[in-house]
């Protein structure tokens, strides 16, 4: 999704695998030369899934292999007909959950730019853009209240990746992550005093609920081990 | 593990396992990238299991001496503090990312804390790699300070003066009015880029009023007035909403800190996130001049824990 403006939509149930090394001379992994959207799509920072916009539901994909996983771009103000129309880096997140990202050589999930959602009066009434950036895409009411809209990451696993995670985000819960045998098990440059309202469903930015952040480079058969252990984590508290 | 910096950045129910490095600050002063670069790593019930790797935690600061609390928390903390021998503290299981007896670990910078009879040289104890560069480990939790300046240069920016009275017997800072400090420590300015108002200022580590530990900050040798329109940070109202609220006893020369110094984590913190943007200034904060904002509202975590799925959009929910 490369607008911006796409909002409720459901990415569900996906199987994502790019056959083709990033290294291959000819073929460059999965890339897609000759498109308007170079990050998506060429070895600057192809992605399985790429989208400009957080306000959609991504639940249960599964992506291997290509450069990143999963690549959220919310850094800028829509493109095409949706330039200047719309806040994406503070769109309230969809419901994301249950995500699977293998063997990238860059990112798994990997949100890149400033992704901090707020309360934003984005809807399907005005094809998703924001008619009232100056109020509703700003940081603070007139109070000076945060007006940050938390989102929970559920259950994402990353495996055999070489980063996990943002550039800068806040208001950001990941719950129940599995991180394992990625060189980095967490990536964050920047984040923000976590919003607390009456309104918000966490308190805390955190790594929560039997979250494990491992690495190893033992066998395979370790390997395994580990998968059966984290599934069972999962499937226990859940 | 990259971890990023400003706020408190919990950690809870995790486990660690293998060869992990906790890398305070990644990216900090590279290019804009950064704030104070003193951010609080908390850890609450996690496991820390078989790490092969000589660092564990790293405080670096993007050059610039380094940053970031790596702390238990209040209620782990308070376990192991009250352990009576090492075997004992050593026996829990959360307690394991640090050596029996000890609860946090900041930067070498702050050699005040080396005067405490709680703190040493992770270098003393054989440490020095594991908690590099040679942290100080201290036996009570540490909690961050952060004075916000605006429009300072670093090449003629003063020193923070940081002056420590211990054992206080009277409340807040009044202790202060009848004998001379234990400790004086000067702390540099830190900066981001040169970016003018924003992203500069100053940090430290800090006990909370439960260990009846008193703080003096003023400028430069001669002990100048903090500017009016800093922003005075202590804590996060994170911790007092998930573990209950805590304090440290401040006094900031030249401005008035409210409740006779003894200041609150859930201080306001209106127009401010991240660095705090342009309409905190000179109102917000703890120790505001006069009238201060009131505190932030609390949340009940407890009630809020049971929600785990994103959040819809409003039209969809």
């Amino acid at each position: 999704m490369e607008d911006g403006n796409e909002m409720a939509n459901q990415i569900k149930y996906n199987v994502v695998i790019c056959p083709w090394p990033l290294a291959d001379g000819v073929l460059r992994g999965c890339t897609v030369p000759g498109t308007d959207n170079a990050e998506a799509d060429t070895p600057l920072n192809q992605a399985g899934i790429y989208t400009d916009t957080a306000a959609n539901d991504f639940i249960g994909n599964r992506v291997s292999n290509s450069f990143n996983g999963l690549l959220l771009q919310a850094s800028g103000s829509g493109k095409g007909a949706a330039y200047g129309q719309v806040c994406t880096s503070h769109l309230s997140f969809g419901r994301w959950e249950g995500n699977t990202f293998h063997g990238h050589s860059r990112f798994g999930l990997y949100s890149l730019g400033g992704s901090y959602p707020r309360d934003t009066d984005q809807s399907i009434a005005t094809n998703g853009f924001n008619t009232d950036q100056a109020n509703t895409c700003k940081g603070y009411t007139n109070e000076g209240n945060d007006r940050g809209r938390p989102v929970s990451i559920l259950n994402n696993v990353d495996w055999h990746t070489i980063f996990v995670g943002h550039y800068n985000a806040g208001d950001m819960q990941h719950r129940g992550h599995v991180s394992v045998s990625n060189n980095n098990l967490i990536y964050w440059k920047e984040t923000k005093v976590c919003i607390i309202n009456a309104h918000a469903d966490i308190c805390i930015v955190l790594y929560t609920d039997d979250s494990a952040l491992k690495t190893n480079t033992c066998s395979s058969s370790y390997n395994a081990h580990l998968l059966l252990y984290l599934l069972f984590s999962i499937v226990e508290f859940r | 593990m990259a971890l990023p910096d400003d706020t408190t950045f919990l950690i809870e129910r995790t486990t660690f396992e293998g060869y992990v490095v906790l890398e305070a600050n990644h990216h900090c002063n590279v290019g804009v990238t950064g704030h104070l670069c003193m951010p609080s790593y908390i850890f609450h019930d996690v496991k820390w299991l078989n790490n092969p790797a000589p660092t564990w935690m790293w405080l670096q600061r993007g050059g610039s001496g380094g940053g970031g609390i790596f702390s238990l928390s209040p209620p782990n903390a308070a376990v192991v503090m009250s352990a009576a021998t090492a075997e004992e503290q050593a026996e829990y299981e959360f307690g394991k990312m640090f050596p029996p007896g000890y609860v946090s670990v900041a930067s070498n910078h702050y050699t005040y804390l080396l005067s405490t009879d709680w703190c040493v040289a992770a270098d003393s104890i054989g440490l020095g790699t594991r908690y590099t560069p040679n942290g100080i480990l201290c036996r009570r939790p540490l909690r961050v300070l952060k004075l916000w300046s605006t429009n300072l240069h670093k090449s003629t920016a003063p020193h923070l003066k940081v002056e420590i009275w211990l054992n206080n017997a009277l409340p807040g800072t009044a202790e202060q009015d009848t004998r001379s400090p234990d400790i004086t420590q000067n702390v540099n300015f830190h900066q981001i880029a040169e970016l003018g108002g924003s992203k500069q200022g100053f940090s430290l580590p800090v006990f909370t009023s439960q260990e009846n530990v008193s703080y003096r900050l003023s400028l430069g040798d001669t002990a100048d007035n903090i500017p009016g329109d800093w922003v005075v940070e202590f804590s996060d109202p994170v911790m007092g909403n998930r573990f209950g609220e805590e304090f440290v006893n401040l006094n900031i020369q030249g401005r008035v800190c409210e409740n006779d110094g003894v200041v609150s984590s859930q201080h306001s913190r209106r127009f401010i996130s991240g660095a705090p943007g342009q309409y905190s200034w000179g109102n917000h904060g703890a120790c505001v001049n006069s009238n201060p904002p009131p505190k932030m509202d609390p949340v009940d975590c407890s009630a809020a824990a049971g929600s785990g799925n994103g959040k819809r959009i409003a039209d969809d929910e």
